[in-house]
């Protein structure tokens, strides 16, 4: 496969691999309730994300995972401003965002891109998939040559995996997960040093995961690019990721690297988790011992009091339904969980 | 155990303003009482529009059974009228499906859509239905199942509802039970919730199943046989154990490699390339052969019939003209002869 031809528009990287990129500090994003006809009043809010807080190193991928409702796509977006946070900081190459409004934020889009979901609805079904991938070179002025931004983005259309030859067709004309290549394209267009992949590959046939999978390993070592993986599919995390974040409830329950979470999983609800991913061995499902939690997730608008996985936690005790919940706690060095019973 | 369902040269096809789709392709297979198969296919397969033509629920038209036959207990299902067809659906045979919030009416209470098929089915009343519709909320995990039955489907979360589809599947105790991708909409702690409640009822009521999944771990703990489909034809089955163990098609061994498992140990994800046939317009020969490593001469130009592998089970079968064993056995000598 070819690589993407030099630019001379677009900069080189700067930065060690390994130093914090992006570092998060007690993020909440609440979305209010509201009720009433004409007279519209806030009665409460949406707890998606509640006071939050990581750091991404360079060059690394960082997975957050968690079930439907836990915010961790919500996080994703707020981080890169799409939306804009309650309370807290983002800072990402030493500036905070939450701070930077116009131009000053579009100039830091530049080195921040997305990945979205659903190859259905991310892409305008009214453009070609040449003015898609080129849009964003548009909106920042680079490449003002057609010529040459044709050119670059064949390049980036064949490095993706696609045929060049396509950049006049519209997205309707592709499978899913030449869509999603699409969105990549998109995606590594301003050449970020940081990407936002908000389940990339859920919505993908099982024989297409590994092929978009192994294409976003490529471009990463090929670029030196950041991810935060957002996903529910734990055995992709555990392939993909060098570090896990698990999200429960709007709250990062466990943090750690991805080999020690997995092999060591000290919160309940990881626990859980881990123990009902279904594993494509029939001897290894034979002879595991389900751990299965009770009931549904609780309402991110009226979350319990204490611990907010005292509702379903196997080995709650009665310190865990009292506020305060319980803080993230470095356990081993790297390793952090936010549990009362690890902590006593 | 005896045989509770054959079907024979399933061919189901949908006559569309964008072309011709050859949804089912020729599919044969036996289920036996009480025995749970799992149908592993990719979107496109076929594998859930030949649970709906085993149904009845294929519309026609733009859809259309060319040919086939399926006996249950002997009788053909696919010449039965109307009438005859709405009695044995949800009696001898209940489906569930994917979306328990499409699937369910919005605006009937759990309980009226509970009691429908009570009261159709075996002849109960009113207060005899309540009562049974409550038991089967109660078995499926439900609390306060008396009082929930005059909820409606918005009030329960997705993990509830689709115990409700289960309850409704389950009320007039059917011979089989076919199940189109139920928890593929779940979380996987939900998920692993209905996968234990299933594996008991199963044992409780004593019914064959069809698993539709794309999920080869859930099949892999809860199904006796396994079925690969590509393209509307099975292109693998056997014993659960061997068809995960003893690999015979390549398509089957692609999806096993390019999945990464928990412990991490497969370090690089081996993909398929390509993508799955447009199936307007079938690919000639064995459908997998453009993507096929191991694909021979004969691969593209004949269609390879389902056959019983050699030097395996007996109830494991395979349809292909390359023979896999061999060919990785020589990927394995001709690796470890490049490491010396």
């Amino acid at each position: 496969m070819s690589s993407i031809a030099p630019t001379s528009q677009i900069k080189p990287k700067r930065g060690k691999m390994g130093e914090t990129i992006l570092s998060v500090k007690n993020l909440k994003k609440h979305f209010p309730i509201s009720a009433g006809f004409i007279l519209q009043r806030e009665v409460g809010a949406v707890k998606a994300v509640d006071g939050i807080s990581f750091d991404v190193k360079r060059g690394e991928t960082l997975g957050l995972v968690g079930e439907s409702g836990c915010g961790k796509s919500t996080t994703g977006r707020t981080i890169l401003q799409l939306y804009r946070p309650t309370a807290g900081t983002v800072e990402f190459e030493g500036r905070d965002l939450t701070a930077l409004k116009g131009n000053e934020l579009r100039q830091m889009r530049k080195e921040m891109q997305i990945i979205f979901q659903d190859p259905f609805a991310s892409l305008n079904p009214r453009m070609t998939v040449g003015s898609i991938v080129s849009e964003p070179l548009q909106i920042h002025n680079l490449y003002p040559n057609k010529r040459e931004r044709q050119e670059y983005v064949e390049a980036l259309l064949e490095r993706v995996g696609l045929n060049p030859y396509f950049i006049n067709r519209y997205p309707h004309e592709f499978s899913g997960g030449q869509r999603q290549r699409i969105g990549i394209a998109r995606a590594l267009a301003l050449r970020p040093s940081f990407i936002v992949a908000d389940e990339p590959i859920s919505a993908l046939d099982v024989s297409i995961q590994a092929q978009v999978v192994n294409l976003m390993e490529e471009l990463q070592e090929e670029m030196g690019l950041t991810y935060l993986f957002i996903a529910h599919d734990l055995s992709m995390v555990r392939h993909i990721c060098d570090r896990v974040a698990v999200m429960y409830l709007g709250k990062i329950v466990e943090l750690g690297t991805t080999k020690e979470v997995y092999d060591n999983p000290l919160h309940p609800y990881t626990q859980a988790l881990l123990s009902a991913v279904p594993e494509p061995d029939p001897s290894k499902e034979a002879s595991r011992r389900r751990l299965i939690i009770k009931g549904d997730l609780p309402s991110p608008a009226n979350p319990p009091a204490g611990c907010n996985f005292s509702t379903r936690c196997p080995v709650s005790f009665d310190l865990c339904y009292q506020d305060p919940d319980p803080e993230l706690i470095e356990h081993s060095p790297g390793h952090w969980a936010a549990c009362h019973r690890v902590a006593y | 155990m005896g045989v509770l369902m054959e079907v024979k040269d399933l061919v189901v096809r949908f006559y569309t303003q964008e072309g011709t789709v050859y949804a089912v392709n020729g599919v044969s297979y036996t289920l036996n009482e009480g025995e749970t198969l799992g149908v592993v296919g990719e979107s496109g397969s076929g594998k859930s529009v030949h649970a709906l033509a085993i149904m009845g629920l294929i519309p026609q038209p733009p859809g259309k059974i060319e040919s086939g036959e399926v006996k249950f207990e002997g009788r053909d299902l696919l010449k039965l009228n109307k009438e005859q067809m709405r009695l044995v659906r949800g009696k001898e045979i209940a489906m569930i499906f994917q979306d328990p919030m499409t699937s369910l009416n919005p605006v009937l209470t759990i309980g009226t859509q509970i009691t429908e098929a009570l009261k159709l089915h075996l002849g109960m009343n009113n207060t005899q239905a309540r009562r049974r519709a409550a038991e089967l909320l109660d078995l499926v995990g439900i609390p306060d199942a008396m009082n929930r039955l005059d909820d409606y489907p918005h009030q329960f979360s997705g993990g509830m509802r689709q115990r409700v589809m289960i309850a409704m599947g389950l009320s007039c105790n059917p011979k089989l039970l076919i199940a189109d991708e139920p928890t593929t909409a779940l979380d996987v702690t939900i998920q692993a919730q209905i996968l234990e409640l299933v594996k008991q009822l199963k044992e409780e009521f004593n019914m064959a199943m069809i698993w539709i999944t794309h999920d080869l771990g859930v099949v892999a703990g809860l199904s006796d046989k396994i079925q690969v489909m590509y393209a509307g034809k099975i292109v693998e089955r056997g014993p659960t154990k061997e068809v995960f163990q003893d690999t015979r098609s390549a398509y089957t061994l692609g999806l096993l490699r390019s999945l990464p498992r928990l412990d991490g140990s497969n370090r690089k994800l081996i993909q398929i390339e390509g993508s799955p046939p447009d199936m307007r317009i079938p690919p000639k020969g064995d459908p997998f052969a453009p993507r096929n490593p191991y694909a021979t001469d004969r691969c593209w130009v004949e269609t390879p019939e389902l056959k019983v592998v050699e030097g395996g089970h007996p109830d494991h079968m395979v349809a292909a003209w390359y023979d896999l064993r061999a060919a990785l056995k020589a990927e394995a000598e001709q690796e470890a002869a490049a490491h010396v």
